[in-house]
């Protein structure tokens, strides 16, 4: 295991713009997190309703133009892929079906009662989704996660790159970077791919604009890493490894994998296009800082350069 | 132990020999080469794990093996060319340069074939739960497999183990021993199993019970096996219900032979009430002349009156094994509503066998005899067709509601006509109807003590 650790875990006097973005994160996490395991054990009924999947996916693959799933043998799975469309969802109480008139009334009221509990989802009005993706989502869509494994990987890392970068530079460039990068990855993928029913949140897109910013101010700068290759004392430490070849190797090549594995059918449940919009836009965000600094340096002294 | 690559001596230095690696270095070596090549690797995989998400979607088996098979070639190239090539160049990866180890060869320079058949023999080794590599622990030059056929050594550059000791020989001897004598006692295990005729038997039996279902394809052909066909198969316990369940819902999908699939579907999913309900309610909606489909919600009705309330199962009495059995009460059921009583005694007689159903409809028969006071009738069907003792009887009809909505002197005869044993109750009791109530008190009550 190789991670990065830069500056180690700062305390909150030396980066507090990343504590009260992390805090902030934290609060609306424990705000919604009790409400989102309800609707969440609810909605695993519906996922665990082998009937209910079956005829959702035989009225998807009647509903949807795509070929690729009127192919897919398994009508639970295309049952299940259906929840990600919403226009589907949304339609399915008017639409005229033909088939199994039995199965299709009683899941028109299984759908209805689906979509009431939706929009009691927290990560659907706080995420962006394909049924609301406006300004503010694409804001608040940064700041919650689902699930605490989702929380603590995020938070961890934007602690150890956040709190660096805010020691480096300063917070409030931490501050923009997380929001400018994440905010315009979002929309730059909803413009690009195009957005599901399955609603996109956590800050993943926005650390990934900050290790972008990173790798562009630091480039081939050496940072530290963390690694721990054996249980015992001599077999773990600290590392000094360029900055673009860790980031590259380590975590873009991951995103990049996974964007390129990705079925046409499935996409699974990480946005690997979101994270590599993200970390370009924070290239070019430390670029832009790079060059600004420079001219500021040439206005202050025009033979420094 | 470097805590900084940058400290590690470079590629080409002149590596002085000190002594053999050891094997913690060289396992932490390999652990770092995986950490370094596994990214690479999986990018590489990227279009055949794509392939196999998409394959196992759309159930093409034969496209899936393929992938699988690129998938684990990918990384069986991959690894042993990173290992053939480093080790080539300059006898170390990049996990043996970080942890001071190098190759060496002992008969004088390495070749590409040499490296590439010790990765051969190291991915062998790997495959065989690690087991050759015990050797390191008991070979005098802590040489594994792969090391002794390339005729290679690995040495610790900075750092290096001494000679085996006896504790660490002694350990290896016994893994090596356990981990070959574990498998040979699992096969003893598996050929004591089989061979076992008292297991055998079990498995033969299994297999016996199971063969009395036919397979679903052979037995249930679509567009040419009618619903009728495939119903009478079902009941005869020659089709499974998922069975039965997929070819009526096929049949329902395509609009074929709607009526029948939907009581197809009724009946394969019984055990469903709810969803068992829906579809017979649908066919009674549709056809009122439905005669099975209106028995059946009719019984549905007697589990559970309160309208909406139909989470019981009655449909498990359709699918009960005697299916003679059930026409015969079927139609007893059918003679009942009719009031032909003689016909619902004929039909109850010619039941072989006691099931739920028939208890059902022999109780309604008793009570439909009472109702119009044919205490000789209701006599003889609750002794030849009701499993009740008397006292029960007698509980029984005190709790029926028919009962309590009879006159006192009427339920004070019934009582008296069907308790011969104890002291008839009218003989202990005034006319007036105020005594009678309390009088019929305390016969409930000297039941339930007795009780």
């Amino acid at each position: 295991m190789i991670i990065p650790f830069l500056d180690g875990f700062l305390t909150f006097s030396k980066a507090p713009i990343t504590w009260i973005i992390i805090l902030f994160n934290v609060f609306l996490f424990s705000q919604n997190n009790g409400l989102s395991r309800e609707v969440q054990l609810q909605f695993e009924s519906w996922y665990q309703d082998d009937d209910f999947l079956q005829t959702q996916g035989r009225l998807y693959k009647q509903f949807s133009q795509k070929r690729d799933v009127a192919q897919v043998v398994d009508n639970s799975l295309v049952g299940r892929l259906a929840f990600r469309d919403s226009q589907f969802l949304l339609q399915a109480p008017l639409h005229q079906w033909s088939g199994d008139q039995v199965a299709i009334k009683k899941w028109r009221e299984d759908v209805k009662d689906f979509m009431l509990l939706r929009a009691y989802y927290p990560a659907l009005f706080l995420g962006v989704s394909d049924l609301q993706n406006d300004f503010i989502s694409l804001l608040s869509y940064q700041f919650y996660h689902e699930g605490l494994t989702h929380l603590l990987g995020n938070l961890l890392l934007l602690l150890i790159i956040g709190g660096f970068l805010e020691r480096k530079h300063s917070g409030l460039i931490v501050f923009l970077v997380y929001l400018i990068g994440g905010g315009l990855a979002a929309l730059m993928y909803s413009r690009l791919h195009g957005l599901s029913g399955a609603p996109l949140v956590g800050a993943s897109g926005s650390l990934c604009a900050l290790l972008g910013f990173l790798t562009a101010t630091q480039f081939k700068k050496e940072t530290r890493l963390f690694y721990f290759i054996l249980p015992s004392k001599e077999y773990m430490g600290f590392i000094f490894v360029p900055t673009v070849y860790w980031v590259l190797w380590l975590c873009m090549l991951e995103d990049i994998t996974g964007l390129w594995s990705q079925s046409s059918l499935y996409s699974g449940g990480v946005a690997h296009m979101v994270h590599l919009l993200g970390f370009i836009l924070g290239c070019c965000l430390g670029i832009i800082y790079l060059q600004f600094q420079r001219w500021s340096r040439w206005q202050q002294n025009p033979q420094s350069i | 132990m470097i805590k900084d690559f940058r400290q590690a001596p470079p590629i080409n230095s002149e590596a002085v020999f000190v002594g053999m690696a050891t094997p913690k270095n060289r396992l932490a070596a390999f652990v770092l080469d995986l950490i370094i090549i596994v990214p690479f690797v999986r990018l590489l995989q990227s279009p055949f794990r794509r392939g196999m998400v998409d394959s196992a979607l759309l159930e093409k088996t034969a496209d899936l093996a393929q992938y699988e098979f690129l998938n684990t070639v990918t990384f069986l190239v991959v690894f042993m060319l990173y290992h053939s090539i480093l080790i080539y160049w300059q006898g170390q990866t990049i996990g043996k340069i970080f942890f001071h180890i190098k190759v060496v060869s002992l008969t004088g320079q390495l070749t590409f074939i040499t490296t590439l058949t010790r990765t051969f023999f190291m991915l062998l080794g790997l495959s065989l739960f690690a087991v050759p590599f015990l050797t390191l622990f008991s070979h005098p030059l802590r040489r594994a497999l792969h090391d002794r056929i390339s005729d290679t050594v690995v040495v610790g550059l900075k750092e290096y183990a001494g000679f085996p000791n006896d504790k660490e020989k002694l350990w290896a001897t016994g893994l090596t021993v356990f981990a070959l004598v574990f498998p040979v006692l699992i096969l003893v295990f598996l050929v004591r199993v089989v061979s076992n005729p008292s297991l055998t038997n079990d498995f033969n039996l299994f297999e016996a019970e199971s063969a009395q279902f036919l397979p679903c394809e052979f037995a249930l052909k679509k567009g040419q096996t009618s619903m009728e066909s495939a119903i009478e198969l079902f009941l005869a316990e020659r089709v499974t219900q998922d069975c039965l369940q997929d070819f009526a819902q096929e049949s329902l999908w395509n609009n074929q032979d709607i009526e029948l699939s939907k009581f197809a579907m009724a009946l394969s999913v019984y055990e469903k009430a709810e969803k068992s309900n829906n579809y017979l309610r649908s066919i009674c909606e549709e056809s009122p002349e439905h005669h099975l489909c209106h028995f059946s919600l009719w019984l549905i009705d007697q589990e559970s009156p309160k309208p909406g309330n139909s989470t019981s199962t009655p449909l498990q009495l359709l699918t009960a094994p005697d299916v003679e059995n059930f026409i015969k009460v079927f139609a007893a059921s059918y003679a009942l509503q009719n009031n032909d009583f003689i016909l619902v005694e004929k039909w109850l007689g010619l039941v072989s066998r006691q099931t739920r159903l028939q208890d059902r409809v022999s109780q309604l028969f008793f009570h439909s005899l009472l109702g119009q006071e044919q205490w000789d009738e209701a006599r003889l069907v609750y002794r030849t067709h009701l499993n009740l003792q008397e006292d029960d009887l007698v509980a029984h009809l005190i709790n029926h509601s028919n009962f309590q909505e009879w006159s006192v002197e009427k339920r004070l005869q019934i009582l008296d006509f069907f308790s011969p044993a104890q002291k008839p109750v009218t003989s202990r009791m005034p006319a007036s109807e105020n005594n009678a109530e309390s009088a019929l008190e305390v016969y409930r009550q000297s039941l339930i003590e007795g009780l």
